[in-house]
């Protein structure tokens, strides 16, 4: 053992009135809670969540995107965002739980959520039109963070469930995962196949959602 | 723990006697002050109680605990630290005056640890003072053993290096 810690810290102990009445407060407030559920679990749900929200969220505006795509691009799009869904329920979950393994750190997450969404716009949709860019992008944008705001509003809520030790890796994790939502219901609703315009209109929400997420952390962290 | 999450108050009095003594050294190890170290215990209880939903019996006790307790360490930096209204240089080793030849075992592990950034110091406690191993650390701190070991690395490169002379095995 490279240190000999000195008595005064290594035996040194609590006063005792004060732990006393910790013992008493805590004994006081006891009462039964329910654990929560495993992992796999809480994922499970994320997902069920993601996919549910999505659908009902598209569903005014319309699958247009899901109706005209290639039966193996449908495939490989859609795979490939309930993939990055429970890799950032998963992000989520470790956040939520003091001293859980962390596999993944968000600012990962999110990395890896706009370079496989990048990538797979790339080889799926290798058109790079930019006629009129701007006014058929806002739109896309616009509708993406709006729905991202419920998904954030169910992942807060969530998220309280647990006990949240890094408030900024929470919320940048939980806005990712909200962004992501709203990337997927563009993707249900946009038939703009072209890679310039989904990389900049619909992951374009996870950068933004994510920013948002990061911002609102670092003031409660601040608080 | 379980036991206590299942509303047992009975778990409580043997819970907080037999833990008590490891989170104060841990808090104390950092703030240096027993008064404060105290305050910091009481509010850990706090927050271990409305965290317990969160505790699962199958997972390790310690990291779970020592992850809150590093909250409540890094919530009363930042309000000392709003209160007094200025940075604290982590980064600048002190000056430490070098001790005289042959008095090795005078140099003081308190002023050591106060020259270590946070997050190294915050290793070395959890690693020496509270025993904990790189892998209970790391899950405490949410960063990966190799990264543990990297801090304690360094920080014991900046103690061999403030201990240079004094014939100390760091």
């Amino acid at each position: 053992m490279p240190f000999e810690v000195p008595a005064r810290i290594g035996h040194a102990a609590p006063d005792s009135a004060r732990l006393a009445a910790i013992r008493k407060t805590f004994a006081e407030s006891a009462a039964p809670v329910r654990p929560l559920p495993s992992n796999a679990v809480i994922m499970a749900f994320c997902l069920g969540v993601f996919i549910a929200l999505g659908v009902i969220l598209a569903a005014p505006i319309g699958f247009a995107g899901l109706a005209n795509m290639s039966a193996g691009a449908r495939w490989m799009d859609y795979s490939v965002l309930l993939l990055l869904a429970l890799a950032l329920a998963g992000v989520i979950v470790e956040q939520m739980i003091p001293g859980s393994r962390h596999t993944m750190r968000p600012v990962w997450g999110i990395v890896l959520a706009i370079v496989l969404l990048s990538l797979t716009s790339l080889v799926l949709f290798p058109d790079f039109d930019t006629n009129r860019f701007v006014p058929r992008g806002m739109p896309c944008l616009r509708y993406g963070l709006l729905s991202s705001i419920p998904a954030a509003g169910l992942t807060w809520i969530l998220m309280r469930r647990g006990y949240i030790v890094d408030p900024l890796a929470g919320a940048i994790s939980g806005g990712a995962f909200s962004g992501l939502l709203g990337a997927a219901v563009l993707a249900l609703h946009c038939s703009i196949f072209n890679a310039a315009h989904i990389l900049v209109w619909h992951v374009g929400v996870i950068a933004v959602t994510s920013a948002a997420g990061a911002c609102i952390g670092f003031f409660q962290m601040r608080r | 723990m379980a036991r206590y999450q299942q509303g047992d108050a009975a778990a409580a009095g043997p819970l907080v006697d037999s833990l008590s003594p490891q989170f104060f050294r841990f808090f104390l190890g950092q703030v240096r002050n027993r008064e404060l170290a105290d305050d910091l215990l009481q509010d850990f209880w706090l927050r271990i109680h409305s965290a317990r939903q969160t505790y699962r019996a199958a997972e390790p006790l310690l990291p779970w605990m020592y992850a809150i307790a590093r909250r409540v360490r890094i919530d009363q930096y930042r309000r000392s630290r709003n209160r007094s209204g200025r940075e604290m240089q982590v980064e600048r080793l002190p000056d430490v005056p070098a001790p005289e030849s042959g008095e090795a075992g005078n140099v003081d592990f308190e002023t050591l640890l106060a020259a270590l950034p946070e997050s190294q110091r915050e290793v070395i406690v959890m690693l020496k003072v509270s025993g904990l191993s790189v892998e209970e650390v790391a899950r405490a701190t949410g960063s990966s053993p190799g990264s543990v070991k990297q801090k304690a690395h360094r920080a014991y490169e900046k103690l061999r290096a403030l201990l240079g002379g004094t014939g100390h095995a760091v």
